[in-house]
């Protein structure tokens, strides 16, 4: 939907950019007018076996945007996305970020083998790609990439990458039913009951292996990665 | 059990020599504490090929070698298209902790590698690698691969021989390590496609339970395998 609008100001843009004789060569975000000369097309395969997706969030950026750093603390918004699987802070605060190019939220969560396609477009001298989404029967569970360098594709190439799982640090592991938004609990909650900083996520122990009071059973288990996605540039 | 597997084994090693372009050579390692890797088969082949695909429900060829270590038939589609193919190098299963290493000769046309074996004992998981664009500059390249489920059998964890096509259970535990008398986990397959397994769950009852795996030997995080190759 934002495509059709997007090509539009751009074509604007364009050509406003020949009339006046000048070269915009700003690399900043500000897609209205900058021309965006590469356009990448993101398929994003969820690979558990139970663990439904939240609409991710994925954003087209340079080296100077980070969406998070292992071993320190996550933004509450990255927090809000962990914990309820809500991307619109994260998004909206990329949006306002210098270092990003584009960025576009999922329209629904991304359910055990199944797929969601999504379109970016722009450029920079270190194109990068970072996505989050939840795993939504997890306490702060999320699956990102952090980063992924994209910027040497050749037109009509493709590169794969694999998803592992972050625990944000945010709220502590108890598999509770009243804190996992999967089955109906809590989502974001503004205390910070973990070690506030972002690791790779331990896993699940479910009801049937070790934690009586675990609200999963033992098909939300999982290991890496969780999420496939394939870049192709398109143009 | 040792028998029913070794029924599935096929010791002939097909390394179809068309046009040389490349000579490459392959080490595989198992690295998990107490997976075995059925015969495996490792294929060059054109781009265009897969034998499994992530998300994607898987054929009934792979279906054959995820739940019974059957690679007869993804071998026939591999034929179909030129592939250079390596049939169970390891003249058997691989065990765990140890490796194979052999020679393949690869045809211009053929520039993606793939390669499949079951792990027992699991239901239907495999460890794979679908389609890697195999290097071409001399050199040394490492690659770490996943346990994949292929979605096409729940995983009940019970040890009666089922291999196959559609038998619910698992072949066999290679390594004795398995109990016996799980009443089984709930036989649910909640994504049919092909997917990362999420491990087994296995249990401390020997004679019971629900699982007949032992939870001390049969689990296992990824990667479940490294993969070098050399390019000559």
């Amino acid at each position: 939907m934002r495509i059709p609008l997007k090509l539009a100001t751009v074509m604007i843009a364009a050509a406003m950019a020949f009339l006046q004789g000048c070269n915009d060569d700003s690399n900043n975000g500000d897609d209205a007018i900058s021309l965006p000369d590469k356009q990448f097309q993101l398929d994003v395969t969820n690979l558990t076996h139970n663990q439904a997706i939240s609409a991710v969030g994925v954003i087209l950026h340079d080296s100077a945007y980070q969406l998070f750093t292992l071993g320190e603390a996550a933004t509450v918004a990255l927090e809000e996305l962990a914990e309820g699987g809500d991307n619109s802070a994260l998004l909206s605060e990329a949006n306002s970020n210098g270092a990003v190019i584009d960025t576009v939220a999922g329209t629904a969560m991304i359910v055990p083998g199944s797929s969601e396609r999504f379109m970016l477009g722009g450029n920079a001298s270190a194109l990068e790609v970072s996505l989050a989404g939840m795993l939504v029967n997890t306490n702060d569970g999320f699956a990102a990439l952090n980063g992924a360098a994209i910027g040497h594709l050749e037109r009509g190439a493709s590169v794969t990458f694999h998803a592992k799982v972050f625990d944000a640090g945010s709220e502590g592991n108890s598999e509770a039913a009243a804190e996992l938004p999967g089955q109906g609990g809590e989502g974001f909650n503004a205390a910070r009951n973990d070690r506030d900083f972002v690791t790779v996520h331990p896993g699940v122990l479910s009801m049937v292996d070790g934690l009586a009071t675990s609200a999963l059973d033992q098909s939300h288990r999982f290991d890496n990665p969780a999420l496939k996605v394939v870049v192709t540039r398109l143009q | 059990m040792k028998k029913q597997l070794s029924a599935l084994l096929t010791l002939t090693v097909l390394a179809s020599t068309p046009v040389m372009a490349q000579d490459i050579n392959i080490k595989l390692t198992n690295l998990t504490n107490g997976l075995y890797f059925t015969p495996l088969l490792v294929a060059a082949h054109d781009v265009n090929t897969h034998l499994f695909m992530e998300g994607s429900s898987a054929s009934v060829n792979l279906q054959k070698m995820a739940e019974g270590g059957d690679i007869r038939g993804l071998l026939s589609d591999l034929q179909v298209v030129s592939g250079d193919v390596v049939e169970n190098p390891a003249a058997g299963q691989l065990d765990p902790g140890e490796s194979v290493n052999f020679n393949m000769m690869t045809n211009d046309s053929n520039t993606h590698l793939s390669l499949t074996a079951m792990l027992l004992p699991t239901n239907d998981g495999f460890v794979g690698i679908d389609s890697l664009e195999l290097p071409t500059s001399a050199g040394t390249y490492t690659y770490y691969l996943n346990a994949y489920d292929a979605g096409t059998e729940a995983n009940n964890e019970v040890i009666n021989g089922g291999d196959g096509q559609g038998v619910l259970g698992i072949p066999a535990d290679p390594g004795g390590n398995a109990g016996t008398g799980g009443t089984g986990l709930p036989a649910t397959e909640n994504n049919m496609t092909v997917h990362i397994h999420r491990g087994n769950l296995g249990d401390d009852n020997a004679s019971g339970g629900e699982s007949d795996l032992n939870n001390t030997v049969h689990r296992w995080l990824n990667p479940v395998a490294k993969l070098v190759i050399t390019v000559n």
